[in-house]
């Protein structure tokens, strides 16, 4: 019949694309790359390359070898603070006043020597800017350059956690002559008059490992090496970060040897990576920390008993294997487990059981049978391995067994933040990134800028947690924060605390010295061709 | 002639003011969450920030100042400047226009000559195997999704088969040539960057493929109609009565007429490509005009998506200009309205 | 987007060249099988199948076509065949819905133009022409970021825009009859205006019309999936066929995902073409196949 020699087409197309997936290899690409490396990566969150504007998980790996810090924290050991450009502080008493003397024989690309001024430059720059990650350079009520080796910075009252918030990417150090150049302000004003920014987009004026060759959003970045770099110079002449997608895609492009590194993975590229030929897997922790938080002005959540129920009526371990595939673990705080005040038994201790029963028992203790409300997330979108979507449809059925009816109302990812931001959202699966490696950058959940979304309040936990940021004390620091978690998980707070997703690189086996950084992603100033 | 083009230009001023108007509303129909969506937390707590930023980009004056300052500067070539990038618009969009033009153009190309040689075909040797392979991939090129075959061909073409380069529009690392026109192709070309040319050209292909599969199914579908049509009239009988061989008949003869509402066709088509490339713009990273218009509107950039709006609507205008004028000129006796 | 009512209000007004019959019968036949078959899926969803279409089983997650899942298994060990059955109720209700809604606002906007013609109808062509040229896409996000994500505001933005070509349509009809003798002859016996326009002209243009939204339904289809696969139409759990592609993207290797659903979609695109096809074959005489 006619009509089925009209169909042919349509077979052949259906009988290619049901053949089976099998493991072509690598593309034989004749040893060409040994001294570039290329990594696929999805970089369509930067908003600014702007280090006193920038303020996205991407941004901070794109500035990350660009641009030198005062001080630096290398994985895995991130409770360790080394030097970068200080070579050496000291810290008053009083946790007020912090003292860096440079190091000797920096520089910037270019050649011209990194001095007191350029550092006063940029802080002072990221703190008037004012932008999205400015509220971390609140503390800092002056930075004087009492000579050209020597910064003074003094903050606004004692806080110890200071020096490893100099690792954020706000406070990268820039080069003050050129950024002046092209318009920089670091006066107050700074917001309005301040010029710079398109400049960065194209330049980097960093001291730092590698320079930016080019920058096309959403298409590629390149960097390329500073061969006057004062640290160990590294060992790929070139680096470009391809912007991909979809992280399948990724995992094809890898699998193909287009590309060294595949970042942003999630779990099913993770399970099916596993294996590949000539492919190694790094898995670690990741430094997200995702929750659900419930906006306590809306109902249900505006009973204490429905919060609580909410906490027992999700099946976590069905999360953990089934969305995670194993490839992350429960968490009871917002801390990561392992950091200081939040060891792994607090950990444990802390969580939630899955019992349905006492779910019910709850719901009716509190009145309430059936309740819709608003649910929100970033549509599509992966906090490291986790798939987001899968997981709020996870939750929106284990919601549903004890009377609670998510509406599901994915936001496009570009606006989630803000959105978040303005506390709209009723309920929402937030998560955590930190801008620095000390625990006070967790305190987001009760000092105000969390929990103010969520219209909620503890003023023990704020005391607590204000007490150990003016602290020196190690010891001290660590009970308070192990009290500060305990907190946050009793059964009336807004959080439901989910999992740790683990973060998963996917890279060719040629590759040595592939570890995930908690701040930027990936060191790539240390990678290596074996 | 001339009078028609003159008259039928003049009526495309009313449409492109009409368009500016439109844009402008429609951009500012995102809400003043625009405001969050780029100052984030400090919006919220200060509203000294939230009044520099509106007065920054003018938004803090009435609606109808907003637009004649807008269309002012319209006027004098400024688009504005983005608020997520801090450049201007216009800039942005000179990168991007040009690499969705390339992909549009080379899909089209490849799709009207494909199609209407195999619409030839189908016409001419009717009923055969040729114009039943021709009947049914134009049926198919019409009804499949475009999303879905992008990346059906990325999976089967790149990743099984490897014969074709990862999505992008260049290979890593490779300069793109200096801009003359922004367009890769082109301007590798003229630069005699064989190199790029080539690795440019190897990268184009899936893209457009995946486009041109529609067209190719509209072209095939409605040359070979219109062949079938043509070749019935009585001119042609004539000539291939006067004893012309059939390769005459068909390409002096018949072809020029049948090829009209191919024309017309083509020029709905490509306006119609040009503004609906997002999909494959982006499973192929293909940054592109269709791509740009989606994050911009996604990160309520006002001006950016303004910018686009206009622009490929102005498209759109020109090319349906320059298609009823080819159709006017191509079959005088035809005459619109 | 709709390329297909588009191009069909491109020929010029007088002489049409109609294209001529493809193979009736067969085709025609099978298109109508399939539409019927998914229209009784739809309907007959819970009844064809024991899933539902939210029915999470996380031990089966991704498990290939088998006997249990003719279709295979989602991310959420949700049973696809279900899946899909579901979704073409909302597929189609969203497609027939925007076709008929902007098909009849088309056709009165364009058919009382044309009538009234002057200023007024040079205006709304200005209109029309303004419409089409707008970016669908930049609409459909503007109204998704300020009214919120859903089926209900895609269809919304794709009704604004879907409009012009049936009226461009019903325009270029109303004005090929209008001064015809029986027109005038009806305004002469001192018929309303109104009545001419309801009695006399819209029927004889009624047919094309209607021809135009059979061939038309396949690309408003094909747009609410593709509205949906990038994420502004249909909000999650929704089957919708596009966002059940979207969902499929990132899971290649587990092919089922994406291909059963965008085979639906294809399928039941290319059901409405044949359909489509004949209808117009059978509707306009002038295009029966010419002898030589």
């Amino acid at each position: 019949m006619r009509w089925t020699s009209r169909a042919w087409p349509v077979g052949v197309v259906v009988a290619v694309a049901l053949s089976v997936i099998g493991d072509p290899g690598p593309r034989a690409t004749g040893g060409a790359r040994t001294d570039v490396l290329v990594i696929a990566k999805d970089i369509s969150d930067i908003r600014s390359p702007d280090p006193a504007k920038a303020y996205e998980v991407s941004s901070a790996f794109l500035l990350y070898p660009l641009y030198s810090r005062l001080i630096r924290q290398e994985a895995p050991d991130y409770g360790k603070i080394r030097s970068d450009l200080a070579e050496s502080w000291t810290v008053s008493p009083d946790a007020k006043t912090y003292t860096f003397t440079l190091r000797k024989g920096a520089a910037f690309a270019g050649g011209k020597p990194v001095t007191s001024e350029d550092v006063r430059f940029s802080l002072l720059r990221m703190k008037y800017s004012k932008g999205p990650g400015g509220f971390l350079a609140d503390p800092i009520q002056s930075v004087e350059a009492v000579d050209p080796a020597t910064v003074r910075v003094t903050l606004s009252g004692p806080d110890a956690t200071f020096l490893a918030a100099l690792a954020a990417q706000g406070f990268s150090i820039l080069d003050s002559k050129t950024i002046r150049e092209q318009g920089g302000v670091d006066t107050v004003g700074a917001d309005t008059l301040d010029k710079a920014e398109s400049w960065f987009f194209a330049h980097s004026a960093g001291s730092g490992p590698y320079t930016l060759g080019r920058f096309t959003r959403e298409s590629e970045i390149v960097y390329q090496r500073n061969d006057q770099y004062f640290g160990p110079t590294p060992f790929f002449r070139q680096v470009i970060v391809r912007h991909v997608k979809d992280a399948s895609a990724r995992g094809l492009l890898l699998r193909r040897g287009d590309v060294d590194v595949a970042l942003d993975l999630g779990v099913d590229q993770a399970t099916g990576l596993r294996g590949a030929s000539r492919i190694d897997l790094v898995e670690g922790p990741s430094a997200f920390t995702v929750y659900i938080g419930l906006n306590t002005g809306v109902p249900p959540w505006n009973n204490p008993k429905v919060r609580a129920a909410a906490k027992y009526a999700i099946d976590y371990d069905g999360i953990v294997s089934a969305i995670m595939r194993g490839h992350g673990l429960r968490i009871g705080s917002i801390m990561m487990p392992g950091m200081l005040g939040f060891p792994g038994s607090l950990n444990t201790a802390l969580l939630y059981p899955h019992d349905a029963a006492k779910a019910s028992a709850l719901m009716k203790e509190a009145g309430v049978t059936r309740a819709s409300v608003a649910f929100t997330w970033p549509s599509g979108a992966y906090y490291a391995t986790l798939p987001v979507d899968r997981l709020a449809q996870k939750l929106r059925a284990d919601l549903s067994l004890i009377g609670i009816d998510l509406q599901l109302q994915p936001v496009q990812e570009s606006v989630f933040l803000p959105y978040f931001r303005a506390g709209k959202p009723q309920t929402i699966l937030a998560y955590w990134f930190p801008d620095f490696l000390d625990p006070d950058n967790w305190t987001i959940l009760v000092n105000g800028l969390i929990n103010r979304r969520f219209h909620w309040q503890s003023p023990e936990a704020l005391k607590v947690v204000t007490e150990a940021k003016a602290t020196a004390d190690a010891q001290r620091r660590e009970a308070l924060y192990e009290q500060y978690n305990r907190m946050l998980a009793a059964p009336d707070a807004p959080y439901i605390f989910l999992v740790q997703p683990a973060n998963v690189i996917a890279a060719r086996d040629d590759l040595a010295n592939v570890r995930y950084h908690s701040l930027y992603s990936l060191e790539i100033d240390a990678l290596r061709r074996k | 002639m001339g009078r028609y083009i003159f008259r039928r230009a003049l009526l495309a001023v009313p449409t492109l003011v009409g368009l500016t108007i439109v844009t402008f509303f429609v951009s500012h129909l995102l809400p003043a969450d625009m405001v969050l969506v780029n100052l984030g937390d400090q919006a919220v707590r200060s509203p000294e920030l939230v009044a520099a930023f509106k007065h920054r980009w003018g938004l803090d004056r009435p609606l109808l100042v907003q637009y004649l300052v807008y269309a002012g500067n319209l006027l004098r070539g400024n688009l504005g400047t983005s608020i997520a990038t801090h450049r201007p618009v216009l800039a942005e969009l000179a990168l991007s226009l040009p690499a969705t033009m390339e992909l549009a153009t080379a899909a089209m190309a490849g799709a009207v000559a494909a199609g209407v040689v195999l619409g030839v075909l189908a016409a001419v040797l009717r009923d055969s195997k040729v114009d039943v392979f021709a009947r049914g991939l134009s049926a198919v090129g019409v009804a499949i999704p475009t999303f879905w075959f992008a990346i059906l061909l990325l999976a089967l073409v790149y990743f099984q088969l490897g014969w074709a380069p990862p999505p992008g529009r260049l290979s890593a690392g490779l300069a793109p040539p200096e801009p003359i026109t922004g367009m890769y192709l082109v301007d590798s070309l003229l630069r005699g960057q064989v190199d790029v040319l080539v690795d440019a050209l190897r990268h184009i292909v899936l893209p457009a493929i995946v486009i041109a599969m529609v067209c190719l199914g509209y072209v095939t579908r409605i040359t070979r109609a219109s062949m079938i049509e043509t070749l019935a009239e009585d001119y042609v009988r004539t000539a291939s009565a006067k004893g012309l061989t059939a390769w005459a008949v068909i390409v002096r003869h018949a072809l020029r007429n049948s090829l009209i509402p191919v024309i017309t066709i083509g020029g709905t088509l490509y306006a119609q490509v040009m503004s609906g490339t997002v999909m494959a713009e982006t499973i192929y990273s293909w940054p592109g005009i269709g791509r740009y218009a989606f994050t911009s509107a996604g990160s309520m950039d006002f001006p950016a998506v303004m910018g686009v709006a206009l622009v490929v609507g102005a498209v759109y205008v020109a090319v349906d200009l320059c298609v009823d004028v080819l159709v006017v000129w191509a079959n005088p006796r035809v005459r619109y309205r | 987007m709709h390329v297909d009512a588009v191009l069909a209000t491109r020929t010029p007004a007088g002489r049409r060249r109609r294209p001529a019959v493809w193979r009736r019968g067969p085709a025609a036949v099978l298109g109508g099988l399939v539409v019927g078959a998914w229209v009784f899926a739809a309907i007959g969803a819970p009844v064809l199948t024991r899933y539902g279409l939210d029915e999470q089983h996380l031990v089966e997650a991704l498990q290939p076509p088998s006997l249990h899942h003719p279709f295979g298994t989602d991310d959420l060990g949700r049973d696809i065949l279900a899946r899909v059955l579901y979704g073409g109720r909302y597929t189609l209700t969203l497609a027939l819905s925007v076709v008929v809604v902007a098909g009849a606002a088309g056709t009165i906007t364009g058919g009382v133009s044309g009538y009234l013609g002057g200023w007024c109808d040079e205006g709304l062509m200005r209109v029309t022409e303004l419409v089409m040229a707008f970016p669908a896409i930049i609409l459909a996000m503007a109204i998704v970021v300020a009214l919120g994500p859903g089926l209900l505001n895609a269809g919304f933005s794709m009704i604004l825009v879907w409009w012009p070509p049936y009226a461009r349509l019903a325009r270029g009809e109303v004005l090929a009859v209008k001064h015809l003798e029986y027109v005038e002859a009806a305004t002469a016996l001192g018929q309303t205006r109104w009545g001419i326009l309801r009695r006399a002209i819209l029927p004889n243009a009624l047919p094309r019309m209607i021809v135009l939204a059979t061939i038309d339904v396949g690309g408003a289809i094909a747009t609410g999936a593709g509205l949906s696969f990038l994420g502004l139409g249909a909000t999650p759990p929704t089957p919708e066929w596009g966002a059940m592609v979207s969902s499929g993207r990132d899971l290649l290797a587990q092919w089922w995902v994406a291909t059963c659903p965008g085979l639906a979609i294809f399928l039941t695109v290319i059901a409405f073409n044949f359909i489509g096809d004949a209808v117009r074959d059978s509707m306009d005489p002038r295009s029966r196949r010419r002898r030589s």
